[in-house]
């Protein structure tokens, strides 16, 4: 037995190891890419939690139906008077834009194939969900970090009431339902006030159906199921993102202002994301 | 059991082996609000203990699965000494919340129930604003309404007194008398030497914290 195999190692204490070279670099790959993917797991998972939790029939009590009817009406309708004129302003200026040069190049048979590209597939969405988030994600943030920090949360887990379904669960279906809702009004809106632009600046001699018909022709079930699905997704993340914020908010004012446009901005960027990759899908 | 009791300087262990049966009111001197929060933490299962078990209805808190655990806490009465109110919610809401989540009891039932306690302790009529316009005196009545609602198992007072000794004393008292009658078990925890002495409380058994050791005594005098 030689002199190193007799040295003595203390029981217990782990042996530092010196990695190799090509061991280290593959971990810090590794490393990185999960702490990439952390977030996006974790995300994903919550989702899939509150969809498991949404189809319990026992998880709806009575407290969670009104918590879902109170976020509608905080969503939808309380957001309604600000997609109305959003919608407005959106029909004024960008179907006008869109019927004005058309019509002056001739190509106005092509009016409901780039509005629907336009409108229907991408801004409609994507305003309705900046809406949304400035309405409800700034809300959620700002009353789960209160309720956290205040002991509220405690307070209702120690009333049997688990905080997950009684607060995530309605508010994410509810956002999600109430922008789907939105993001058709804010369509229609935004089109019924380009046709009457159309009408009166431009003195065009469709009719209503003839614009109807435009517009219904250039839609294909892509549309149809991008109308559907961007704002289900994008509501659910949204509440999700900025919940999940409002939860990871400490005590102090300070820690509140530094989260809310961290959550703002994770919110917008999982609007764009589901926004990007439905467009490319459909 | 070991709990890890609160405290105002740090925690500390506390040994403590008792049990409370259907009827029974027991009265527990603390020496501080913070030993009020964690005792009643522990008893309802939100912070496991150090060491041992807590059982109630004859289950382990630490071992029933998460909706039984949620049902066993729907059974428990409970006046909290702080952080008791959601703020976005009016004062009724937040007394109704927990009947309405865990029972199916009809909502003018709940809502006429609430308005006689509300009467009983001394409140003018059912609080329909939010808590941030109450003074501290109704909050602590109202939270007197929320815990006694309905048919509790127990109930956890944590200084239900506070502010309003002895103004609430008689409602309290009657209160608690009827929620015995009717199966609940009692435990009442106060800081106060006016209430540990007070002679119209009708307990059963006396606790207070001795050497970090909650021991049961005789009736203070």
């Amino acid at each position: 037995m030689t002199a190193a195999a007799k040295t003595p190692v203390v029981k217990g204490m782990p042996q530092v190891r010196q990695r190799h070279p090509v061991r280290g670099v593959l971990a810090a790959i590794g490393e990185g890419t999960i702490d990439l993917l952390r977030p996006l797991i974790g995300l994903s998972s919550l989702a899939v939690a509150v969809l498991w939790q949404s189809c319990r029939p026992l998880n709806w009590r009575r407290t969670s139906v009104k918590e879902f009817m109170r976020q509608c009406d905080l969503v939808g309708i309380g957001s309604l008077p600000f997609v109305l004129l959003s919608g407005l302003l959106v029909g004024l200026a960008m179907v006008f834009q869109i019927l004005f040069w058309l019509n002056f190049l001739g190509q106005l048979s092509l009016a409901g194939k780039i509005i629907v590209l336009g409108l229907v597939r991408e801004i409609a969405p994507l305003l309705v969900a900046l809406i949304a988030i400035g309405r409800s994600g700034s809300v959620n943030m700002v009353e789960l970090g209160h309720m956290r920090t205040s002991g509220q949360l405690r307070m209702l887990e120690a009333q049997g009431i688990d905080p997950f379904l009684f607060l995530i669960v309605p508010r994410c279906l509810a956002t999600a339902l109430s922008m789907f809702c939105l993001t058709v009004v804010f369509i229609l809106v935004s089109l019924a006030t380009g046709y009457m632009v159309g009408i009166i600046i431009l003195h065009s001699d469709a009719t209503v159906v003839d614009y109807i018909n435009n517009v219904l022709n250039a839609m294909g079930v892509g549309e149809y199921v991008i109308i559907a699905l961007k704002p289900l997704i994008a509501g659910m993340l949204i509440t999700l993102i900025t919940c999940i914020t409002g939860l990871s908010v400490g005590g102090s004012a300070g820690q509140l202002a530094e989260a809310l446009p961290r959550g703002f901005v994770k919110s917008v960027l999982a609007v764009l994301l589901v926004s990007g990759t439905l467009t490319l899908l459909f | 059991m070991t709990l890890f009791v609160d405290g105002e300087d740090g925690g500390d262990y506390t040994t403590a082996h008792f049990a409370i049966y259907s009827g029974q009111l027991a009265l527990v001197r603390l020496e501080k609000l913070p030993q009020a929060v964690s005792f009643a933490d522990h008893f309802s299962g939100l912070t496991p203990p150090f060491d041992g078990n807590v059982f109630f209805f004859g289950r382990d808190w630490q071992t029933a699965p998460t909706d039984t655990v949620n049902a066993m806490r729907g059974r428990i009465g409970r006046v909290f000494s702080s952080g008791s109110w959601l703020e976005g919610f009016s004062l009724l809401d937040n007394i109704l919340l927990p009947q309405l989540h865990h029972t199916r009891s009809p909502i003018p039932e709940l809502r006429q129930e609430a308005a006689q306690l509300a009467e009983q302790f001394s409140l003018p009529g059912l609080p329909l604003g939010r808590p941030e316009n109450y003074s501290r005196a109704d909050l602590q009545r109202s939270a007197c309404v929320r815990a006694f609602l309905g048919t509790p198992a127990l109930l956890l007072l944590e200084d239900p007194t506070f502010g309003v000794y002895p103004r609430i004393m008689t409602a309290l008292v009657n209160a608690i008398r009827r929620a015995r009658n009717k199966g609940a078990a009692v435990i009442w925890m106060t800081l106060s030497d006016e209430v540990w002495r007070d002679d119209s409380i009708p307990a059963d058994r006396f606790f207070r914290v001795a050497g970090r050791k909650l021991m049961e005594v005789k009736r203070p005098t």
